[in-house]
């Protein structure tokens, strides 16, 4: 609902892609209605400075929402113009992080995501062939992906991850991951997309395969059953993790490691 | 509290006395699960065309988990 509501009002003629946009959203504009509508009251300038607030949960855009509500009830006219200037900054900054992204025949993020997941078309279509090579590169070390213990307990460990195909990260990012978050729970949520608090208490299982060529590794088409609203082009997360897609794991071919998270 | 269908690496559906709670597998490098209760609509349109109509709800959920955030239960 707050997705609706918050691009109804406010990206008639946007350009981005909802989930961008609420990610982005989240990040710039929301942080500032912790900080209270006091601050901003009739300072037109100040609100210019969104983008440089950070909110890091959506529980935080949740809680903020009741004041945003009453901002939008009181920004008339300039309001529009405002946020125009905001998502420019959005867009900026989304292009900007994922400029390595080699796109072919006159596509971008923007347009890739106006295909509705099941038609998005084949990476090979808008993407260089030496960025594909290179992106699955970047899991010749071995690919790792989480996921809570009870997941396997409910559907077994003959075959783990979808059959249409299973996201992963390169396990060099995974163990980067892993080290900065120094066991903190929230920050590995933050950075991988898992909704606030969805894995506490939780116990949790790192899976890690090696050998990734068996597994058909490839790029992700964003048709895949697991690709949700936050799916980018290009083997991309939102915060620059790289992702790629294989073929269901069968037991022996991957190794099942608990982590500790709090 | 009864399976009532499991779909391997997709959902379960429990039935817990009256009330059907929905358990999706949801994300991608990163998994986790969102569970909710269905509520009377969902409950009658499931028994009123079955399995199909859970797939279809499964699939919203997984495709817009933040959607479903606030019919979280445990």
């Amino acid at each position: 609902m707050i997705i609706e509501i918050i691009v109804g009002l406010l990206v008639s003629g946007g350009v981005l892609y909802i989930p961008i946009i609420i990610q982005k959203l989240e990040e710039a504009i929301f942080g500032i209605f912790r900080l209270g509508w006091g601050l901003v009251k009739g300072a037109a300038r100040k609100i210019r400075t969104f983008s440089r607030f950070v909110v890091k949960s959506v529980k935080d855009l949740i809680n903020g929402f009741q004041e945003f509500l009453k901002f939008l009830k009181g920004g008339k006219g300039s309001f529009k113009k405002i946020i125009d200037e905001v998502f420019d900054n959005f867009r900026k900054t989304i292009l900007k992080q994922f400029t390595d992204i080699e796109f072919i025949n006159g596509y971008d993020i923007d347009k890739v995501l106006k295909f509705v997941k099941g038609h998005r078309p084949n990476p090979s279509e808008y993407l260089s062939i030496r960025y594909i090579k290179a992106h699955l590169k970047k899991f010749e070390k071995g690919a790792s992906y989480l996921v809570p213990k009870k997941v396997l307990d409910d559907y077994g460990r003959d075959i783990i991850g979808r059959l249409d195909g299973q996201f992963v990260m390169s396990k060099t990012e995974m163990d980067d991951l892993l080290k900065k978050a120094k066991g903190n729970l929230s920050y590995v949520e933050d950075e991988l997309g898992i909704p606030p608090g969805g894995w506490k208490g939780k116990e949790l299982i790192r899976i890690d395969i090696l050998n990734v060529k068996k597994q058909n590794i490839r790029m992700p088409t964003g048709n895949e059953a697991g690709a949700n609203d936050l799916w980018l082009p290009g083997g991309k997360l939102p915060k620059g993790y790289s992702e790629s897609v294989m073929d269901a794991i069968k037991k022996g071919d991957y190794k099942e490691i608990s982590i500790n998270l709090k | 509290m009864q399976i009532l269908i499991k779909k391997s690496w997709e959902y379960i559906l429990y039935k817990d006395d009256q009330k059907y709670l929905l358990e999706v597998v949801c994300g991608g490098a990163a998994i986790f699960e969102l569970k909710i209760t269905l509520n009377s609509k969902e409950i009658d349109d499931y028994l009123s065309h079955g399995q199909s109509y859970i797939d279809q709800l499964a699939e919203k959920i997984r495709n817009s988990p933040s959607q479903y955030l606030n019919r979280k239960t445990e």
